[in-house]
């Protein structure tokens, strides 16, 4: 009997015991719980995207391109080599809204005579309500083609030393309108066939002289008036043509020189093909040039690129041609405004993520002469 | 012969009590002799089968995209992802504009992104390809990187029109997210 009653103290002792510990127990777990929601929520606070938060401040970035060569150039006058900078390239981008971004490009360019310049290269602010319509108000690069509307002035970014010949810049003797400051209209339309993307823009257009840029004012009326669109078809991906075409008056210019007292009617038209995936490149671009004076001028080039990714290594192969008629006023005492034929062979090395090697041979055959360049180039973003 | 009528026996499970008895001494018999080079190999080629199993089931894990809740979305096709990937895409269905998260560098969801999504040689190529996409003016800024699942579950439920690359068998079943499987996606 004895032994019953302790037993049953015992069980007691145990009952009320263990009853407590769980009891602590589950207070433990319930204060876990908590700090554990806690933890979450400030994580949560922490971890918030700041994209589409009106009172957050616009989310800036900054990057840059810059490159340097060395060129060995032998011609008729004789050989020449040198090194040049290719310039800072400085772009900043911002997400100043939810559908709204900002793309400002500044060159600091390095002239012949030693003079710094900075160029204002692109400033677009762009309102993206739609996949099929984006609109953009600033200067841009104009929709001529694949090359235009891919690569800019950072050249780190194109497999090439040099760009195609028809699409030197305005400043570099090129023909064609590269920048416009207007209106741009963009936008990808999934189609059953695959995705079309178009372009169409409005803007002052050329100037008096292929270099002058008209950013804030118009001396005409007209508008010039482009248009692009390319097509990569369903299944082929990394695929894709397109044409383009551009009207403008260029505005007359009695004062210069030579004097034009009559205003250019430019029709440009043209077309392009390529194929791009992580082995192949292949470029191709055609372009057309209408100019209508008191006669009819027209000129044309293009080019077609092969590049072959082996691993780092990128060996690459262009043709360029431009055919220009003479007598046109607008190309007059323009030095690229020639028949051009060249050939470029030559390796990209990417050595690093944001820094290549590249080594080109150019032959170029042109009306004012034979020559032939070697060019080696770090380029680099920053 | 023994064996024999045991086999027949055990197979036809009609084992009367003293049959059991003899299959407990056949049983004991058989247990004292020393294996065979066969069975020894059987043993170890099954334990090797089964290990293999286990390792299978554990790395398999199917690679998912995850949305906010938001997203009337269960399943979204390869080309859809690469083209919102690329920015051909931007806004969602119902009009929000999608925000993109890349994954944790190193893992199955980033080399998946890079090579099946993007097709791109690895994921040191995505740095690059965002690069280009930025001064083409497609992007504004790059897709915001994610710690790890966790951390873009979170980040994809507090951003409406978010959408991250993640292995399904690493997600909480308490994420606040939509799993949407990507058609195409082995």
């Amino acid at each position: 009997m004895k032994f019953i009653r302790i037993y049953i103290v015992l069980l007691l002792l145990q009952f009320f015991g263990l009853s407590g510990a769980h009891a602590s127990e589950n207070d433990r777990l319930v204060d876990l719980e908590k700090e554990i929601q806690l933890l979450k929520s400030q994580y949560r606070q922490l971890s918030q995207p700041k994209v589409g938060n009106e009172y957050s401040p616009p989310k800036l970035q900054i990057r840059g391109f810059g490159h340097g060569q060395f060129d060995y150039n032998d011609s008729k006058k004789g050989s020449e080599s040198y090194f040049g900078l290719g310039g800072v390239d400085l772009f900043i981008t911002s997400q100043v809204a939810d559908k709204l971004s900002f793309i400002t490009e500044l060159l600091f360019e390095f002239e012949e005579d030693g003079a710094n310049v900075l160029d204002v290269e692109r400033l677009l602010i762009r309102y993206e309500p739609y996949d099929w319509l984006n609109i953009s108000l600033g200067r841009g690069h104009t929709p001529l083609g694949y090359w235009n509307r891919n690569y800019h002035h950072g050249t780190h970014l194109q497999t090439t030393v040099e760009r195609p010949i028809l699409l030197e810049f305005e400043d570099d003797d090129g023909i064609l309108p590269i920048h416009f400051v207007g209106l741009e209209f963009t936008g990808n339309i999934k189609a059953p066939f695959g995705l079309l993307t178009y372009y169409a823009n409005v803007g002052n257009g050329r100037g008096k002289t292929i270099r002058e840029i008209q950013l804030v004012e118009d001396a005409n009326n007209e508008k010039m008036v482009s248009f692009m669109v390319s097509l990569e078809p369903k299944g082929l991906e990394g695929f894709g043509f397109g044409g383009n075409f551009l009207f403008d008056v260029i505005p007359s210019d009695p004062a210069g020189t030579p004097a034009r007292p009559d205003e250019i009617k430019e029709v440009i038209f043209g077309s392009h093909i390529y194929y791009v995936d992580q082995k192949i490149e292949f470029l191709s671009e055609f372009q057309i040039v209408n100019h209508e004076i008191l006669s009819e001028y027209y000129h044309n080039g293009g080019y077609a690129q092969f590049a072959y990714r082996f691993d780092d290594v990128i060996p690459y192969y262009r043709y360029d041609f431009l055919n220009v008629t003479q007598g046109d006023p607008y190309y007059a005492g323009l030095q690229g405004a020639e028949d051009i034929q060249q050939h470029t062979i030559g390796f990209r090395f990417d050595w690093f993520v944001y820094s290549a090697l590249k080594l080109e041979y150019r032959h170029k055959n042109a009306e004012s002469g034979v020559s032939n360049i070697i060019s080696g180039q770090v380029s680099f973003a920053f | 012969m023994q064996k024999a009528v045991f086999q027949i026996l055990y197979r036809g499970k009609f084992l009367l009590p003293s049959k059991i008895v003899n299959q407990m001494s056949f049983l004991e018999r058989t247990t004292r002799h020393k294996p065979s080079f066969s069975n020894v190999l059987l043993l170890y080629a099954g334990i090797l089968f089964v290990v293999i199993l286990l390792r299978a089931s554990t790395s398999f894990s199917e690679v998912v995209a995850i949305v906010n809740q938001d997203q009337n979305l269960t399943q979204i096709s390869l080309g859809e992802i690469r083209n919102i990937y690329l920015g051909k895409t931007k806004n969602w269905e119902n009009g929000k504009r999608i925000v993109l998260f890349l994954p944790q560098s190193k893992s199955v969801s980033m080399d998946t992104l890079a090579k099946k999504i993007l097709k791109l040689k690895d994921e040191s190529e995505i740095p690059k390809l965002y690069l280009k996409l930025i001064f083409r003016q497609v992007f504004a800024t790059p897709p915001m990187p994610v710690l790890n699942t966790d951390d873009a579950a979170v980040k994809v439920a507090a951003s409406p029109g978010g959408i991250a690359i993640v292995e399904s068998s690493k997600l909480s079943r308490t994420s606040p997210v939509k799993i949407v499987k990507v058609i195409g996606l082995r």
